[in-house]
């Protein structure tokens, strides 16, 4: 779940703090869990929602700070380095890979977190984001197209 | 199948494919029509190039302190929601519920009353030597927590439901139980630092623990103590609480369980300041297995310090000249 969040927010803070908020709402939730709906679908509802209501309320801070916060903020890493030698590549693509990230809307970070990170099939996603499963297709090839411009001089 | 002429709708099957959300049949029309295909196979070559870079479950990568740090503080945080707010209404509701205790309350009190009258009554003096041999009695017991805590008092938290049988109504729970009781004494008393020397090895909170270690720190007696130390040391989440463990333990590292658990804590601890205090404290007992643990930590630690220190500790030890 701490990786799920990781793949939505700004910073490894920012994850954590979403981690922690999404886990304690649940626990709250709990009571009102129905068995019609796989646990784990509810729990990834109940993160993306507590990370979607993150960003909107961090959204003005961080017009504001942008710039100033980009020169210190930590990024998540993406790439584990395999050796020293590949260290600085490894980083410049992790680097790179935030980049994109933070360049998706919600909803196409979202279905990519998911599908593409997560491993979740389409209906799946579909089912934790609310909508159908050709939504799901539509926003997800949004966010491939934005991410393979981004990460052209990768691949 | 039939390949759609229009390239986003050819793209979206590209996408259906890429994650599995085609049954075989579809799949297996799919991979024929990719054959022959040659706009099918570019847009599937396209799609594949990005999947190289960035390959389908790659995901932000967790150090496992940091996966270590975020359980220990849901734990907390989880403790703390599930500690139940005092309600006054709940508890006048609880208690209307419980009509007996409320009359047993009620008798207790009116003994007590009743006692009071007697032993201040000139006839009761002949008696009141036995009342305060009791009362005496009662005191010098009064350290044990169980004694002070009425069974009204206990507070009930971390319910689990282990099983549940929804046809039957069978429940299995397993739930803990809380009082306040305070005691006051001297920390150089052994039931004083033997009952925090238990609560290090129970479920208190990170403060707590800390507040705990460092009055332990001016006990060096007493095996209870440095066991629970060690505990802290092996088991703690909490790195800084780790941290302070280790660091009443270098004066205790004397005793060879202690040495044990500082070689284990140097070679095992994601804290580089945990590791760092082991590290000092076995400097000077640079016995066999110790030296075992430096030869490893010479060449994997994190730590430049501890690398080249250890290097030099095993380098002198074996004779070798630099």
């Amino acid at each position: 779940m701490l990786a799920v969040a990781a793949g939505f927010a700004h910073t490894p803070d920012d994850a954590n703090d979403i981690y922690q908020d999404a886990m304690l709402a649940a626990f709250r939730a709990l009571p009102k869990f129905k068995l019609e709906s796989k646990f784990s679908t509810w729990l990834h509802k109940i993160v993306v929602n507590t990370a979607l209501s993150n960003r909107r309320k961090l959204k003005r801070t961080w017009q504001k700070m942008a710039i100033i916060q980009s020169e210190y903020e930590q990024e998540e890493t993406y790439i584990e380095s395999r050796s020293p030698e590949s260290s600085m590549l490894d980083g410049e693509l992790s680097s790179q890979i935030n980049t994109a990230m933070q360049k998706l809307s919600d909803n196409e970070r979202i279905a990519f977190v998911l599908c593409h990170q997560q491993g979740f099939k389409i209906r799946e996603a579909a089912e934790v984001m609310g909508c159908t499963d050709s939504s799901v297709k539509v926003v997800l090839f949004r966010a491939r197209n934005k991410l393979k411009s981004q990460l052209q001089e990768y691949h | 199948m039939t390949i759609p002429e229009n390239t986003e709708q050819l793209q979206l099957k590209v996408i259906s494919y890429l994650y599995g959300d085609m049954d075989s049949l579809e799949q297996r029309n799919f991979e024929k029509e990719l054959e022959t295909n040659s706009q099918l196979q570019q847009l599937l070559e396209e799609e594949r190039r990005l999947d190289s870079a960035l390959p389908v479950g790659t995901q932000p990568f967790l150090s496992e302190e940091r996966l270590q740090g975020n359980r220990w503080l849901l734990h907390q945080n989880l403790q703390k929601q599930s500690r139940s707010v005092f309600s006054l209404k709940q508890w006048l509701e609880r208690l209307a519920e419980r009509p007996l205790s409320v009359a047993f309350q009620g008798a207790a009190m009116a003994m007590t009353f009743v006692l009071g009258i007697y032993v201040a009554s000139p006839s009761g003096s002949t008696r009141s030597s036995e009342v305060e041999g009791m009362i005496a009695s009662t005191t010098e017991a009064s350290f044990t927590p169980l004694q002070l805590v009425n069974d009204e008092d206990y507070e009930i938290y971390q319910l689990k439901v282990n099983g549940y049988d929804a046809t039957t109504g069978d429940i299995d729970l397993s739930f803990s139980l809380a009082s306040e009781t305070r005691i006051s004494g001297n920390v150089a008393d052994q039931n004083i630092h033997g009952l925090m020397a238990v609560a290090l090895q129970n479920d208190i909170d990170s403060a707590s623990r800390l507040d705990t270690i460092d009055a332990l720190q001016t006990v060096s007696s007493g095996d209870e103590v440095y066991r629970a130390l060690i505990h802290v040391l092996m088991n703690d989440q909490n790195p800084g609480v780790r941290y302070q463990a280790v660091r009443s333990l270098v004066a205790l590292a004397d005793e060879e369980e202690v040495r044990g658990a500082l070689r284990g804590a140097l070679r095992d601890d994601v804290n580089q300041g945990v590791r760092l205090e082991a590290f000092q404290a076995l400097v000077a007992y640079p016995e066999e297995e110790t030296l075992q643990v430096f030869r490893q930590k010479m060449d994997e630690d994190s730590n430049e310090y501890i690398r080249a220190q250890s290097r030099q500790i095993v380098e002198a030890s074996d004779g070798i000249v630099i």
